[in-house]
C-alpha cells in the first residue's frame, strides 16, 4: 500500500494533453483523447476520465483541434542534412529548410541560374566562392549543365554546385581556373565540351579534388560542427520527428564531445541514435568494439550509441550497387565492393558475436545475398536471439530474399523516397521495369512478417517521414509513374513503419514509437487526421508540433 | 604571393588482402633515404614500423626519425590529402594505399587532375599463390580484373610459393585479363626501387627541394647511357639527355609502339607548347604539360628494361625521332 501511495504522491506534476484525436500505434489501444504526462514519460493514456487515476493533473488544450500520433522516428538520416543549408538549395524539387522556409524546386538550367545570380547579387566585393548544393542531373534528360550556364552566375566569382548524389559537382570558369583544371588536365572524370575543354562537370573523387582542395573541403566538414547539429534538430523537429539516427559517425572525441553537450539541452528537439562505422577500416575490430562500449557509458535520454554500421555496397543509380544477374538494366558495369565480401562477413560475425546490432548498408540484391550469408554463419558460431540486425536500403530483395530475412530475424529499413526520386530512373535506365517494380518491396517485407522500417536517408532526399510514408503507400514516380502497384501498403501500416517500425529497427520499441505507459512522452502533433485524409493527401498533413519528454517543441522555439 | 612547389611525386599501390602491400610499403619507407615521405594507411595495426625508427607517434600520425610520415588515411582521404599537401613542410612524394577490393586508380587520377600532384605509378600487387583462385570466384572476379587493367606495374608477389608450371598459369591468367608487359615477379615484396619509379621520383627531387632547382647536363658525348647488366641482372637502366624541342603529338604516338621490354620512362622535355613531363609504364603513356618552371628539371629522359629484352638502341631511336628540328632540317634539305 505505501508503494501505491508513494507513487501517487510522486506525480505531482501531471500534464494532460488533450487532442481531438490520439493515434497511439498501440494495437491494444489504437485511440484516445487525452494522453497524461509525468516526469517526461506517458503516464496514462485514454479520456478524461481515465487520467483521474493518479490524481490531480493540468489539462494543456492547446493542441484541442489537432491529432496526436507517436513522434515520427527517422531511421536512416544524416546529420549533415542540417548542415549543407548553410550553403543554398537548388535542387529539382521544392524543400524546407530547418528555419521552415519553402525553397522551390529548380526545375531548369535557367531557374537555378537564376536562383544563384540573386545571391550573388547580395555578396559583398569578397572573392569568396559561392557554394550550392542539391542539383540532379537525373531530371533534365541528356541536357548537361556547363560553365557556359555557371558563367552567367559570375566570371570573377568561383561557383560550385554539389550534385544530390555528391560524387559530382558543375562549377564554373572562374572555380576551374582558380583550381588549375583546363583543357590539358587529363582525367577521365573531367567531362568535356565537344572542342575538348572541360564542361564543368567534375565527376568523383579525383576530378572534384582541387575544388576540394580550393574550398577546405567544408561540404564534407560541415556535418560535425555544433551549428549544424542544431540545424539537424531544427529540420527533424520541422518534421514532426522526435528521434533521428546519423546513421555514420566515427565516434571521435570530438564528435562525441559536440553530441553529448549539444544534446544535453533541454530545447535541443530530436534523441539522437548515431551508429559508429569505422572508415576505411581506420580502426580495427577491437578498437571499434572498444570505442563504442566506451561511448555507449555516455548515453542518456536524447543520445543513445551502441549502433555499429557495415556498408557492403554503392548506389543503383550512381551504377556502384552489387547486382546479380542480369545485372545493369543499361549495360553498365557491375558495381564495388567497400571491402571484400569475406572481409564484411568477417567485421558481421565479430560484431554479432560482440553482441551488437548491425545495420548494414545494400542497395543491390548481390549486396543483400552477402550480408545474409554473413548474418547466417555468424548466427551459426554464435546463436543469438533477437539481435535485430537490420539491412538498411536493401532496395532491390527479392521475395526468396524477405523470406530468408524472416528465417533469420533480420529487418529492413528500407527506402521508400528512392520510389519517387529515382523510380523513372530505375525503370528506364538503372533497373529495367521488373526490378524497378519489385524495388523497396515493403508489401513483401510485411506478408513475410519481416519487421519494416522507411527511411529518407537525409540529406540524399528529403526528412520527412510522413512523405516517405505517402511513398510507401502510393508508390507514385515523380513523372507520374506508379512502380509496382503490388508493393503498396495501407496508409495504417506505412504510419507504423515510420514510427513502432523504426522504433524496433533501433532496438528502442520499448521507450519511443507508441503512446504508451511507460514510454518517453514522445508526440508530433497534426493538423488533420492521416488515417481519414485520403492516401494521397499524406504528405500534405502541417506539421504543428512536437513533444519530447513532455516538453512542447514549437517551430517557433525551434527557430531561435 | 606563394611559391610556386614543385609538384609532390604521388605512387598508389593496390591489391587485394594478403597480397603484399604492407610489405612492400614497410620496404618504401625504409628505403627512402633522404627523401620526406609521407605514407597513407589504412589501418596503423598492419604497418610494422621499427621501434628505433620511430620520433613520435600520435593518433593519426607517425613520425620517422629520417623524415618520413606515416597516415592513418581516418574517414576521409580528401581531407587527410589536403593537410599534407597544404601543410608548411609538404613531403617530397605521397604513398596511398588503397584499400583491398577498391580500384587504385579512382585514387592514383588525383595525381593527374591536381598540379600540386605528380602521379608517378600505380602499383598493384598480386598474390601468385591466390590470384587463380580469386579469379574464379564470381564474386571477387570482376574486381580484381578492375585492379589488374588499372594497374601501371604489377607487381606478381610471393612467387616463393608456386611452382614453375604454376607460375605459367598465373601468367596467362593475368595476360588474358590486363595484358599489361610490366608483369615484375617477386617474393616478400622485393624489387628495386627503379622498377616502380621510386628511386628515379625521389632522386629527382632529393637535391632540390621544393621550389628551383639548376638544371643538371648530362655529359654531351654521352647521348644515351645504357647501363650493361651485370651477369643475372633482371633490370637494364638507361638515360638520355634531350634538351632539343620536341613535338608533344609525336610524344604521344610513341607511346603506341614502344620497344618491348621497357617497363618504365620517365623524364622532362621542352615542347613545342612548354615544358611536359613524360612517363610510361607498362603499356600507358602520359605526356602532361608543366607550370612549373623549366630550370626545375634536366631536360633528359630515364628507363628501366627487362635485362633480357632491353633495346636500349630502338628507344633512343624513337626519342630523337620526336624531335621538332630533326623534322624542319629533312624537309629544308
Amino acid at each position: 500500500m505505501s508503494n501505491e501511495f508513494e507513487s501517487k504522491a510522486r506525480m505531482k506534476d501531471i500534464v494532460v494533453f488533450e487532442a481531438a484525436r490520439i493515434l497511439t500505434m498501440n494495437p491494444a489501444q489504437p485511440l484516445a483523447t487525452h494522453v497524461a504526462v509525468a516526469k517526461g514519460r506517458v503516464l496514462a493514456v485514454g479520456n478524461l476520465e481515465r487520467m483521474k487515476a493518479y490524481g490531480p493533473f493540468t489539462v494543456d488544450r492547446r493542441f484541442v483541434d489537432c491529432v496526436l500520433m507517436p513522434g515520427l522516428v527517422e531511421g536512416h538520416s544524416h546529420l549533415m542534412a542540417g548542415g549543407l543549408w548553410k550553403f543554398p538549395y537548388c535542387g529539382f524539387h521544392a524543400r524546407n529548410d530547418p528555419n521552415g522556409r519553402s525553397w522551390e524546386g529548380c526545375q531548369s538550367f535557367d531557374a537555378v541560374i537564376e536562383r544563384l545570380q540573386e545571391i550573388e547579387r547580395s555578396l559583398g566585393d569578397d572573392d569568396n566562392p559561392l557554394l550550392a548544393w542539391g542539383f540532379d542531373p537525373i531530371f533534365f534528360g541528356s541536357e548537361r549543365m556547363t560553365t557556359l550556364h555557371l558563367d552567367r552566375i559570375s566570371t570573377s566569382r568561383a561557383v560550385i554546385i554539389l550534385h544530390a548524389s555528391q560524387h559530382l559537382m558543375n562549377v564554373n570558369s572562374a572555380a576551374l581556373l582558380r583550381a588549375g583544371i583546363d583543357r590539358h588536365t587529363e582525367v577521365e572524370g573531367i567531362a568535356r565540351t565537344p572542342e575538348g575543354e572541360p564542361s564543368g562537370e567534375l565527376q568523383e573523387f579525383a576530378a572534384m579534388f582541387p575544388i576540394m582542395r580550393l574550398i577546405g573541403n567544408i561540404f564534407r566538414t560541415t556535418g560535425s560542427s555544433e551549428e549544424s547539429l542544431r540545424m539537424f534538430g531544427r529540420l527533424a523537429q520541422r518534421a514532426g520527428v522526435t528521434t533521428a539516427t546519423d546513421l555514420v559517425n566515427d565516434l571521435s572525441d570530438e564528435n562525441v564531445e559536440v553530441l553529448g553537450r549539444v544534446t544535453a539541452e533541454a530545447d535541443f528537439p530530436v534523441r539522437l541514435v548515431p551508429a559508429f562505422l569505422s572508415f576505411e577500416g581506420s580502426l580495427d575490430a577491437t578498437a571499434s568494439a572498444k570505442r563504442v562500449r566506451a561511448r555507449m557509458a555516455l548515453n542518456t535520454e536524447k543520445l543513445v550509441y551502441g549502433a555499429v554500421k557495415i556498408v557492403v555496397d554503392g548506389s543503383i543509380q550512381g551504377f556502384t550497387a552489387r547486382l546479380r544477374w542480369p545485372g545493369y538494366f543499361n549495360g553498365a558495369p557491375n558495381g564495388i565492393w567497400i571491402r571484400s565480401p569475406d572481409e564484411l562477413k568477417a567485421m558481421m560475425a565479430f560484431f554479432h558475436a560482440e553482441g551488437f546490432q548491425l545495420h548494414i548498408h545494400t542497395n543491390g540484391d548481390e549486396a543483400v545475398d552477402v550480408a545474409l550469408d554473413g548474418i547466417a554463419a555468424a548466427l551459426a558460431a554464435h546463436p543469438r536471439h533477437d539481435h535485430r540486425h537490420t539491412l538498411q536500403h536493401c532496395q532491390m530483395a527479392d521475395d526468396a530474399q524477405f523470406r530468408r530475412m524472416a528465417a533469420l530475424g533480420v529487418g529492413v529499413n528500407l527506402f521508400a523516397n528512392h520510389i519517387f526520386y529515382w523510380g523513372d530512373a530505375h525503370y528506364e535506365q538503372t533497373l529495367g521495369p521488373d526490378r524497378a517494380e519489385r524495388i523497396n518491396a515493403c508489401a513483401t517485407a510485411l506478408r513475410h512478417g519481416v519487421p519494416l522500417a522507411i527511411h529518407s536517408d537525409a540529406p540524399i532526399t528529403p526528412l520527412g517521414p510522413l512523405f516517405t510514408a505517402w511513398c510507401a503507400v502510393n508508390r507514385m514516380t515523380s513523372q507520374g509513374r506508379v512502380l509496382g502497384a503490388a508493393q503498396c501498403i495501407s496508409v495504417d501500416e506505412a504510419l507504423v513503419a515510420i514510427t513502432l517500425g523504426a522504433a524496433f529497427s533501433l532496438g528502442m520499441d520499448h521507450l519511443i514509437g507508441s503512446i504508451e505507459v511507460g514510454k518517453f512522452a514522445d508526440f508530433c502533433v497534426l493538423k488533420s487526421d492521416p488515417t481519414a485524409c485520403g492516401a494521397d493527401k499524406l504528405d500534405d498533413i502541417a506539421i504543428v508540433a512536437t513533444v519530447l519528454g513532455g516538453r512542447v517543441m514549437t517551430h517557433a522555439d525551434s527557430a531561435s | 604571393m606563394n611559391l610556386v612547389r614543385a609538384p609532390i611525386s604521388l605512387y598508389v599501390v593496390g591489391g587485394f588482402l594478403g597480397s603484399g602491400k604492407t610489405t612492400l610499403l614497410n620496404r618504401l619507407l625504409a628505403t627512402a633515404k633522404n627523401a620526406r615521405v609521407a605514407v597513407f594507411v589504412n589501418d596503423f595495426g598492419a604497418i610494422n614500423i621499427d621501434a628505433a625508427l620511430i620520433k613520435a607517434r600520435a593518433d593519426s600520425v607517425i613520425r620517422l626519425t629520417n623524415g618520413c610520415i606515416c597516415c592513418q588515411i581516418g574517414s576521409d582521404l580528401t581531407s587527410a590529402l589536403i593537410a599534407i599537401i597544404d601543410s608548411d613542410d609538404p613531403p617530397q612524394a605521397i604513398v596511398i594505399e588503397a584499400s583491398g577490393v577498391s580500384d587504385p586508380w579512382r585514387i592514383a587520377a588525383v595525381g593527374l587532375a591536381d598540379a600540386a600532384l605528380l602521379l608517378e605509378s600505380v602499383i598493384v600487387m598480386v598474390d601468385a599463390s591466390a590470384i587463380l583462385e580469386q579469379c574464379a570466384d564470381p564474386l571477387l572476379a570482376d574486381s580484381i580484373v578492375r585492379q589488374l587493367r588499372a594497374a601501371d606495374i604489377l607487381l606478381l608477389n610471393k612467387c616463393d610459393l608456386v611452382d614453375r608450371a604454376g607460375l605459367a598459369r598465373v601468367r596467362e591468367e593475368i595476360m588474358r585479363h590486363a595484358p599489361s608487359p610490366a608483369l615484375i615477379e617477386c617474393a616478400f615484396a622485393q624489387v628495386p626501387g627503379e622498377v616502380i619509379g621510386w628511386t628515379e621520383g625521389a632522386a629527382l627531387k632529393s637535391a632540390g627541394g621544393k621550389a628551383i632547382r639548376q638544371r643538371q647536363r648530362l655529359p654531351v658525348q654521352a647521348r644515351h647511357q645504357a647501363s650493361t647488366p651485370a651477369h643475372g641482372e633482371l633490370f637494364q637502366s638507361y638515360a638520355l639527355e634531350l634538351d632539343e624541342i620536341v613535338a608533344e603529338a609525336r610524344l604521344r604516338e610513341m607511346f603506341l609502339r614502344m620497344p618491348e621490354g621497357t617497363l618504365r620512362m620517365k623524364g622532362f622535355l621542352m615542347t613545342e607548347n612548354g615544358l611536359v613531363l613524360v612517363q610510361f609504364s607498362g603499356s600507358r603513356g602520359r605526356v602532361r604539360r608543366l607550370k612549373t618552371a623549366s630550370a626545375c628539371y634536366p631536360l633528359a629522359i630515364t628507363a628501366i628494361g627487362l635485362a633480357a629484352r632491353f633495346q636500349p638502341e630502338a628507344l633512343t631511336r624513337m626519342l630523337l625521332g620526336t624531335r621538332v628540328f630533326a623534322k624542319a632540317c629533312h624537309s629544308k634539305g
